[in-house]
């Protein structure tokens, strides 16, 4: 048959070959992200929904995601291109699991974290401006040092649990989360300042 | 602030932030192992290659995109776009109805089909010597019908003694050779008696049958979930081998269906048989064997409509980890979509104002001729977003064409709306849509503003008619990734 040769060791793909494959509408694509992607985006979405089955659907969504945003979408980098969609996509699940029970994974820890401010579990008010909340968000990110940008990230967007965040930046934990301490003081104080209710 | 809202408030942050993360990750998790690949320059090198070929190609194109309206022949309406004079289009009034013996049992065949996947042993029956695409699929992908018949069903329950599977082209091979097939996850494709856009006799054309594919809403073909026997029940690799596409699907089973090495080795019918029975994943059967009262009767109500004309959305059953016991009715007429449906919730029901009687039915507009005219003129630029009028440098990328029935005061309308899509470089999408009516009798497809479609529609209701605010970015400013 010859296939069985292909199932032995492969090479990740570049992303902008991958990238050309979605806009020729080959699904390879697919099969290429997730050959190159999957345990990465996998993590993204089990940080969040915290379940196999979840996740694993969360990743098919991903990929049905990209497969339609390219074309048009050209990524310049398609990993964060993944990491939003896949992002958004388990949000969207946790916050519709959260209403039959409690998610016992690393985004509800994440966000306990910040109860003094983001606390409540229920929809979205009707006024509620997400745009202005992101740029918000995005000016105080900016506005932090390299390391805290990336601690900022890695904690509230991903979700990364904080023993992941200090072997990527080679800190102790407790020094992590001091750092998250002064991150969490200064976005209280922007969110008041910006009319945020607390 | 709601935690929702957080979330959602992160989910609008500067893309450019998300890019600086995975790449200061990357570097983190490299520096953490070893030193910095040369590959990696090598990438940024190319990246920016690719940029500089991208403002050097696009650029043009998309200048290119900013052509103003082509006036075109015959009557306009008050804004001076041309109203499109209809093309008859074949579409056979006598299709073959043809359902499979369990269809009636129960109500919501055609939405046990649509929510769940089915897995079935299939033979080939046929294979239909025209290309087609769909309507409202702006790719446009060319694809091939199998008419297939049903040898068993392995997971699922009331799927058709026959239906069509979707085959894009460039997965074509010779299917004749093959004995069996095992499908698996099947999703139905629209609803019954779909209307296709014939390619190779460039005409409508309503399926006799139904319409199945691969599970998903979206035009997703992964050759994987389809697998080829042969006389003795040996897996035949010959189809994955078939050509390039058959053969780079066969990886995508790591993620489905477990270990893909075993389907090369001395695999059976028997034992694929085994692997995909299932006799759960159908809760939407247990919530209709359950209803009493009003319910019951809206389902009974709802069966009665033979040849699928009620089906049930996906909405609420996309998944088999969320049960729910909301049931979503649309009645489909001729192949086209009504704003008549149905809602059953918690055993009351609740039906749309919109109610389509015997008369109706009667004196239905010809909109599969519309929704084709219009298609036509949109390929001929004729048809252009009427208030999408921004000066930036936007790619157009999308335009589709979706027509549908809708009942109003003054009797039925057959409604064909425009879609179209334009991007940003940094994925913020714009939209844009136009909309046409088309009247029972009448040779003509009218131009029509969204306002005055609202009042026409009244208090019935405006099913895929965008209500929100329009400005020089068309709709309003999304900024999503899909």
């Amino acid at each position: 048959m010859g296939l069985q040769s292909k199932q032995t060791a492969k090479l990740s793909m570049d992303d902008e070959k991958i990238v050309e494959l979605y806009w020729e509408r080959d699904e390879k694509a697919i099969e290429e992200t997730d050959f190159k992607y999957n345990k990465y985006l996998f993590s993204i979405a089990y940080n969040v929904v915290h379940d196999r089955l979840d996740c694993e659907e969360c990743l098919n969504d991903t990929y049905l995601g990209a497969w339609n945003a390219m074309p048009p979408s050209k990524p310049n980098v398609l990993k964060a291109f993944l990491t939003t969609i896949t992002r958004r996509i388990a949000i969207k699940r946790y916050h519709s699991n959260l209403k039959q029970s409690v998610i016992p994974s690393e985004m509800t820890v994440s966000l306990s974290e910040l109860e003094d401010f983001v606390a409540g579990d229920g929809d979205i008010d009707s006024g509620f401006d997400a745009e202005r909340l992101g740029r918000v968000i995005s000016d105080f990110v900016r506005s932090l040092s390299e390391r805290r940008q990336f601690i900022f990230m890695s904690r509230y967007y991903v979700a990364d649990p904080i023993d992941t965040i200090a072997s990527d930046l080679s800190l102790s934990r407790s020094m992590v989360n001091k750092e998250i301490a002064v991150i969490r003081s200064a976005l209280k104080e922007i969110l008041k300042s910006e009319g945020y209710s607390i | 602030m709601k935690k929702k809202e957080w979330n959602e408030g992160l989910n609008h942050i500067d893309p450019d932030l998300v890019e600086k993360y995975v790449e200061q990750k990357d570097r983190l998790r490299q520096k953490n192992k070893k030193p910095k690949s040369v590959w990696l320059r090598f990438g940024a090198i190319a990246a920016c290659f690719l940029l500089i070929v991208s403002a050097v190609i696009v650029v043009p194109m998309l200048r290119e995109d900013d052509s103003g309206v082509i006036p075109g022949p015959g009557t306009t309406d008050d804004n001076n776009r041309p109203n499109i004079p209809i093309v008859n289009v074949q579409v056979p009034s006598s299709a073959p109805q043809y359902y499979g013996s369990e269809a009636t049992g129960d109500g919501g065949t055609a939405a046990e089909i649509n929510t769940e996947g089915v897995s079935v042993i299939a033979r080939l029956i046929a294979v239909l010597p025209d290309t087609y695409t769909f309507y409202d699929d702006w790719r446009q992908e060319e694809f091939h019908l199998l008419k297939m018949e049903t040898v068993k069903l392995l997971k699922g329950k009331n799927v058709t003694d026959t239906f069509y599977y979707i085959v894009p082209e460039r997965f074509m091979t010779d299917f004749t050779i093959f004995d069996k097939f095992v499908i698996v996850d099947m999703g139905q494709y629209g609803y019954e008696h779909s209307v296709l856009y014939n390619k190779t006799q460039s005409c409508a054309e309503r399926l006799d049958i139904v319409l199945l594919g691969y599970l998903n809403t979206y035009f997703y073909f992964m050759g994987e979930n389809f697998m080829a026997f042969d006389s003795d029940g040996s897996f035949d690799g010959r189809l994955w081998g078939a050509n390039k596409y058959w053969a780079s699907s066969t990886g995508w089973p790591n993620n489905i269906m477990g270990q893909p090495n075993k389907y090369l080795n001395g695999y059976t019918i028997a034992q694929a048989e085994q692997d995909f029975y299932s006799d759960d994943g159908y809760r939407s059967v247990n919530v209709l064997n359950s209803v009493s009262g009003e319910a019951k009767e809206a389902l009974e109500y709802i069966q009665s409509f033979e040849n699928g004309l009620y089906i049930q959305r996906g909405d609420g059953f996309k998944t088999s980890h969320y049960p729910s016991v909301q049931l979503n009715f649309r009645r489909y007429m001729e192949g086209f979509a009504t704003n008549e449906s149905g809602m059953i919730y918690a055993g009351s029901v609740s039906w749309s104002k919109a109610r389509f009687s015997k008369e109706d039915e009667e004196k239905l507009p010809n909109l599969p001729s519309a929704n084709e005219s219009v298609k036509t003129a949109l390929n001929n630029g004729l048809v252009t977003p009427p208030h999408f009028n921004n000066q930036e440098k936007l790619r157009n990328t999308t335009s589709g064409v979706f027509g549908w029935y809708a009942k109003t005061e003054n009797g039925v309308v057959g409604i064909v709306r425009v879609t179209w899509c334009f991007c940003t470089e940094k994925y913020q999408f714009h939209y844009d849509d136009a909309y046409y009516i088309i009247e029972y009798g009448s040779d003509e497809c009218k131009a029509i503003d969204r306002d005055a479609l609202l009042e026409l529609l009244g208090d019935y209701e405006a099913t895929y008619i965008y209500t929100g605010e329009y400005n020089e970015y068309g709709k309003d400013f999304i900024r999503v990734y899909y």
